[in-house]
């Protein structure tokens, strides 16, 4: 593993990968570098991903018809795998993200209960 | 595992080296885009290629990771499996082709087998529901007692246990009218038949209730009758034809490939009016037992209790008519196909065994040569396992690659089997029932590849439990290859081949004796001299040819054929021995009584005058038959040595008188013995000399045969024959022509048949044992060199180096002929039926059988023995 410059880095849970790439996926079809990159820029460098373990991702969510792929042409002119959402991915990523927000605020309120406003 | 990622899976099973090509073009474009922007971003380009790639993390985790999503872990580690077993077997080619070769031998010997077990015993009758067929038979000694017309009316109404039951019996006819005069063979049947086997006819319709009755005057002809004699002519339906110069009316034809009774002949079939215009007693005589009967079962009823049902009622019509049924108090009822081929079952399944056995003995050697070569295989193992493959997965790849030799070794085999197979048909004796149905189906395939597997299995598991146990560090650490399990290992090696020994023994010990019992058999005297008789059927129907000109005829015929220039001498016979007609009757003795109610049953023979001096038969006493004896003078008969000395032991019996029952109706005479002539085996060569007794032509003119001594080759009277035939009457058809001699080869058929397979795997056996012995002994010179070397250096000699290693060898030889004697005086009982004047445990072939075994081994340990005695001590010292 390379060493991280912020000790902040939190490893990302694998089923999680799944979710944010569809997010990523939305804007628009991106190749898998792009991908990467993508999650590293909006998560403020706070999620660590290793390129390396897009990949098995890609082909699982391509598996169950999340996304599809295509070969294109980047705006460098290099080849590359573009990957786009369909509809049935967008279905599954608003599944996922509710159940996210459901599973972070169940975790809140045990955390801090009078914030949520319930007593102890 | 969600269904849609499985299905996924199974259609990428085929674009795999694709999918992979793509991952890695993807990586690859990652990798560039990465490095491209810590180019743009100030990295030195070294040290943007590195960031690259250590951003990207564990490349072949990624790899792998992915190549599992599309893929099913297993295939892929079997699919490694299986490349690397190849390689290795391309690595290794000497091992490699000669455990193919043993594999397609013992594999293809055992299929072909098979293929006849499958063929003769396996395949079902090729009727609709075949299981249910039953055959049923009045009971008495002997196999398959024919019932009278009445009893088999009544079976028929009284039962119910049968949703049918028909009857069936053979008969002659001779065709005339349209060309040349044919001999037909006819099967006579019930009207139900063809609807109880579920067969239509391909054309015009089978038999109906009504057609049993008198006046139907019909035939249905066989496919091949109808293709041979009228040119598949569809007009032939409804046109008359001629048997027995009556007329009948061609109502149908029967498919290609339909046949009744199932092992016989047919070349039609007609109704059971036939029996009823015969004139004879057939149909009301209640002891006129000429039919055999063939049933459909009831569905959901079993033999037990058909059994039962048709036990009841014998009983019933013993009791009702004591007269003729008073023996028959119980009816035998034996599913159709044991009644074809249950006299052969025992016999394929011994000679299927004996196949396994030489397939147990290859089996050995592989294992033995596998071991072997796996010793040399132990460090790649040892590194392997050193590497993190665990055992179990060593042990499946080295499995895997004992299964793939064993596939390719039963595939080679089954094409050796193909060729096998035609052999077998070609060779088998021409009464084997069903013998047709033998070739290669489904079923013989499965078979192949599943004896491969078990095979590959048998040789493979030892070799590759034993190896993958190798101890990495001891292997690792020796310079040599050497595993360090030799001991238990060698130990191993010699079991086997003791067991091969063995095995090999109790083969040969099987084949000894078959050879020893056919050769005797071979050698007996039938009492008749063999040589150039020529002997054919001939036909003289009645109408015209009633009893008095049938005898006219023969009178006339046998003078112009003895005139012939290549004809010694000629006759006519009743039952000619070996051509399987043997007729018995009862026979009263004057002045003797025998136990109430029994009468000595005798076989009978009628004969002209000359024709114990055309079979070379001598004459011992008295005189033969003469022209003198006519219909109207003393009635006499002859007599064999056997029933003079049976019944006559302490006297004479020229001029005692006996009265033999021959036919049902006429009152049979007192005949006087005026000759006693020598014995002959009518049966076969088999059996003991039987009474006889021989009716004058001329005073019981029954015959079925003419027999020619030919001062040449018996086949070439043939043409002047059928001229004479045809010069009396151009209706007579002549057929059925044979030689003496090939009845004879036919009789021992089934015994030169069972010698030559047993025979031939018994020299497998041996071959196969004996490589065994070599390999073993050849393996343990290769391993003792640098032992031989020392003791060579501090003084053995020569002669000493032999005995050493020739002396271990030896000593697994006779421990395995030890065993195998003991196995084989278990196991020869099994074949005492095929066994002719020799006792299955004969201690002639014991002992010629073990000896030769002993010496082959012998020269087995001998050769690498005088190897290992040749090398030069410095060289085996430096040897590791």
């Amino acid at each position: 593993m390379a060493k991280q410059t912020s000790p902040q880095r939190i490893e990302l849970v694998y089923g999680s990968l799944d979710m944010l790439i569809l997010r990523t996926l939305l804007w628009g079809p991106i190749h898998g570098h792009g991908i990467a990159k993508s999650i590293e820029r909006m998560s403020e460098e706070t999620l660590k991903v290793e390129h390396g373990s897009l990949y098995p991702a890609l082909q699982r969510l391509q598996q169950e018809g999340w996304i599809t792929a295509e070969w294109g042409v980047s705006k460098n002119k290099q080849r590359a795998k573009y990957y786009r959402l369909t509809a049935r991915g967008r279905r599954q990523l608003v599944a996922e993200t509710s159940r996210w927000e459901r599973f972070v605020r169940a975790i809140t309120r045990v955390l801090r209960p009078t914030e949520s406003g319930e007593k102890p | 595992m969600s269904w849609r990622r499985e299905l996924s899976r199974l259609r990428a099973l085929l674009r795999r080296p694709k999918l992979a090509d793509d991952l890695n073009a993807e990586i690859r474009s990652h990798l560039e885009m990465e490095e491209r922007e810590n180019l743009e971003s100030g990295m030195p380009p070294d040290e943007a290629h590195y960031a690259a790639l250590r951003r990207f993390g564990n490349m072949t985790l990624a790899q792998e990771r992915s190549r599992e999503m599309w893929t099913w872990n297993f295939i892929e580690t079997f699919l490694q499996d299986l490349r690397y077993g190849l390689r290795q077997l391309r690595r290794n080619p000497g091992f490699t082709a000669v455990a193919i070769i043993t594999l397609a031998l013992g594999i293809g010997a055992t299929t072909a087998i098979f293929s006849a077990v499958n063929g003769i015993l396996l395949r079902p009758l090729p009727y609709p529901e075949p299981d249910r067929l039953v055959s049923v038979q009045q009971a008495g000694l002997g196999i398959g007692n024919p019932v009278s017309y009445l009893n088999f009316f009544d079976w028929r109404a009284q039962n119910h246990v049968f949703s049918s039951m028909a009857s069936y019996h053979d008969r002659q006819f001779t065709l005339t009218g349209a060309g040349e005069s044919l001999h037909i063979r006819a099967e006579t049947v019930s009207a139900e038949l063809f609807g109880l086997l579920e067969v239509k006819p391909f054309v015009g319709r089978g038999f109906e209730r009504q057609d049993d009755q008198r006046g139907a005057n019909i035939v249905i002809l066989s496919h091949a009758l109808w293709r041979e004699r009228f040119h598949s002519d569809r007009s032939v339906m409804g046109r008359t034809v001629v048997l027995n110069n009556k007329g009948f009316t061609v109502i149908g034809v029967m498919p290609a490939g339909f046949q009744f009774p199932p092992a016989g002949h047919a070349d039609l079939w007609t109704s059971m009016a036939v029996d009823r215009e015969s004139g004879s007693d057939i149909m009301t005589g209640r002891s006129y037992d000429t039919l055999s009967v063939i049933a459909r079962l009831r569905p959901g009823v079993s033999l037990v209790r058909a059994q039962a049902d048709m036990d009841l009622i014998a009983r019933r019509l013993a009791h009702k008519y004591p007269q003729s049924n008073a023996r028959q108090t119980t009816v035998r009822i034996v599913p159709e196909l044991d009644r074809l081929v249950g006299n052969v079952r025992l016999p394929l399944l011994i000679i299927l065994s004996v196949g396994l056995g030489v397939l147990l003995i290859a089996c050995a050697n592989i294992a033995n040569l596998s071991l072997a070569r796996n010793v040399t295989r132990g460090r790649e193992i040892a590194l392997r396992s050193a590497l993190g493959a665990h055992r179990a997965r060593i042990f499946r790849q080295l499995l895997c690659e004992n299964l793939l030799l064993a596939l390719l070794g039963g595939a080679t085999g089954t094409v050796l089997a193909a060729w096998g197979v035609q052999a077998l048909v070609y060779l088998a004796p021409e009464d084997l029932p069903r013998a047709q149905q033998i070739g290669m189906d489904w079923r013989v395939l499965a078979f192949a590849v599943a004896l491969s597997l078990v095979t590959g299995a048998l040789f493979g598991t030892l070799p590759a439990i034993v190896s993958s146990k190798t101890s990495v560090t001891g292997t690792l650490k020796e310079a040599g290859p050497a595993s360090s399990d030799g001991v238990s290992q060698g130990r191993l090696r010699s079991g086997l081949v003791i067991g091969e020994v063995a095995l090999a023994l109790i083969l040969l010990v099987g084949a000894g004796l078959l050879i020893t019992s056919y050769l005797r058999l071979s050698q007996v005297d039938p009492g008749f001299d063999t040589h150039n008789l020529l002997s054919f059927s001939l036909d003289l129907p009645s109408p015209p040819y009633n009893d008095a000109a049938q005898a006219n005829f023969i009178n006339q015929l046998l003078p112009r054929l003895q005139k012939l220039s290549g004809v010694r001498s000629a006759a006519a016979d009743w039952t000619l021995p070996f051509s399987g007609e043997i007729d018995s009757a009862g026979v009263d003795f004057e002045g003797r009584t025998f136990a109430p109610g029994y009468t000595p049953s005798i076989r009978v023979d009628g004969v002209t005058p000359g024709y114990f001096r055309t079979m070379g038969i001598p004459l011992l006493q008295g005189r033969t038959f003469t022209n003198r004896d006519t219909p109207s003078s003393l009635p006499v008969v002859i007599v064999n040595e056997a029933l003079a000395r049976k019944y006559y032991p302490n006297e004479s019996a020229i001029g005692k008188r006996i009265r033999p029952s021959i036919s049902a109706t006429s009152a049979t005479p007192w005949r006087e013995i005026v000759g006693v002539v020598g014995n002959t085996k009518l049966g076969g060569l088999a059996e003991s000399f039987q009474p006889e007794y021989y009716l004058p032509f001329a005073q019981f003119s029954v015959f079925s045969t003419i027999v020619l001594r030919t001062r040449g080759k018996p086949l070439t009277m043939i043409p002047a024959v059928r001229t004479v035939i045809a010069s009396m009457d151009r209706n007579v058809p002549v057929y059925d022509v044979s030689t003496m001699e090939n009845y004879l080869s036919s009789s021992i058929a089934r015994s030169r048949f069972s010698t030559l397979l047993l025979g031939l795997f018994g020299a497998l056996a041996l071959l196969l044992a004996v490589v065994g012995i070599y390999g073993v002994v050849s393996y343990s010179v290769s391993q003792r060199t640098h032992e031989i070397g020392i003791r060579m250096a501090i003084g053995a000699g020569r002669a000493d180096v032999l005995q050493l290693i020739i002396g271990k060898g030896m000593l697994l030889a006779v421990v395995g002929v030890g065993l195998g004697i003991i196995g084989a005086l278990a196991l020869t009982r099994s074949i005492s039926s095929l066994l002719y004047s020799v006792k299955p445990a004969d201690p002639v072939t014991f002992a010629a059988v073990s000896l030769i075994l002993i010496a082959v081994a012998f020269v087995a340990c001998y050769i690498p023995a005088r190897r290992a005695a040749k090398v030069d001590p410095m060289v085996a010292l430096r040897h590791e």
